[in-house]
């Protein structure tokens, strides 16, 4: 695979992934360099990947892995990725504290999600795939992905109330 | 969308047994002017999705980084170890100035041997010190 077949192939899925990363790492920085990170890591894996049958999956699946790598680190080392660009934070306790409206808060809702329901959520509800490509993705059981999500879209709804009935917090 | 008909469908998208095509339902419902307020407390959270999922990677994918970053550094270390070779071949010479009259070559060589041998007596008053330290050891060994 030369490298013009192989962004051919990937190139589709960039947006995806980075949102994803985005999703999981909550900073601009850390997802560009996590979709950086696992292209090349499928750039070397080039001559496999031609016999995969969705290579795009394989993509979103091993951003997901190197994504909740990056997750374990963090909280070994208790070392925080270094970002800057508060205007877009979740995790960040600043801007945890500080919500400017009712789409910040829906993202402030979400942050504090297990991160499996956060990455059936985006999957799902964001990027509105099928429930056969989310398992393929995440590697677990289409029923397994329903439960989630329930959880995750019912917690959500919970939390959305709370604020309509007694404004923001 | 009819508000009986959204709700059934809120309902069931809380099971997790919506399809896509009726989540595209909510989600359009949800984006329209024309929200009952019974169920407007959603309506943050479908703007969110819909908002989220704009976002874009604007960062330039480089795919065989390792190979290329490798020849730079490569290339740029032939260059440095050539620059300092040609700094050292052209840059500085040998040509410290010589005289091709012996007379004056003589006159110089003396003018300098003068000038370190004016220099050389200087500072041995210091050594009178060194006596006096002698002369006080030698009391005390009597």
């Amino acid at each position: 695979m030369n490298q013009e077949a192989f962004l051919t192939l990937f190139t589709p899925v960039q947006d995806k992934m980075y949102r994803f990363a985005l999703r999981l790492l909550s900073s601009k920085e850390a997802a560009q360099d996590a979709v950086q990170e696992v292209m090349t890591k499928l750039w070397n894996k080039r001559e496999r990947i031609k016999g995969y049958t969705n290579p795009q999956a394989f993509a979103m699946t091993m951003t997901k892995n190197y994504c909740l790598d990056q997750l374990k680190l963090k909280q070994n080392n208790t070392m925080r990725i270094v970002h800057s660009n508060y205007e877009d934070q979740g995790r960040n306790p600043a801007a945890i504290a500080e919500v400017k409206d009712e789409l910040d808060f829906v993202r402030k809702i979400m942050d504090q999600l297990p991160e499996q329901q956060q990455m059936v959520l985006q999957l799902r509800d964001i990027e509105q795939q099928e429930f056969k490509e989310i398992a393929e993705v995440l590697e677990m059981s289409e029923t397994a992905i329903r439960v989630t999500l329930s959880r995750a879209r019912k917690k959500i709804r919970e939390e959305l109330l709370k604020v309509h009935r007694y404004g923001i917090a | 969308m009819e508000l009986h008909k959204v709700k059934e469908l809120l309902a069931k998208y809380e099971e997790g047994n919506t399809s896509l095509t009726e989540e595209k339902m909510l989600r359009s419902y949800f984006l329209s002017d024309h929200i009952a307020p019974e169920v407007s407390s959603y309506q943050p959270l479908f703007s969110f999705y819909d908002r989220e999922g704009t976002q874009r990677y604007e960062a330039k994918i480089t795919v065989n980084r390792s190979s290329y970053v490798k020849w730079i550094g490569i290339a740029a270390s032939i260059i440095v170890i050539l620059s300092l070779f040609l700094l050292n071949e052209f840059g500085t010479t040998n040509d410290l100035g010589t005289y091709e009259d012996p007379e004056i070559a003589l006159k110089k060589t003396k003018e300098v041997l003068h000038l370190v041998g004016s220099f050389m007596n200087e500072g041995t008053e210091q050594l009178g010190y060194i006596k006096e330290i002698e002369h006080t050891g030698n009391q005390i060994l009597k």
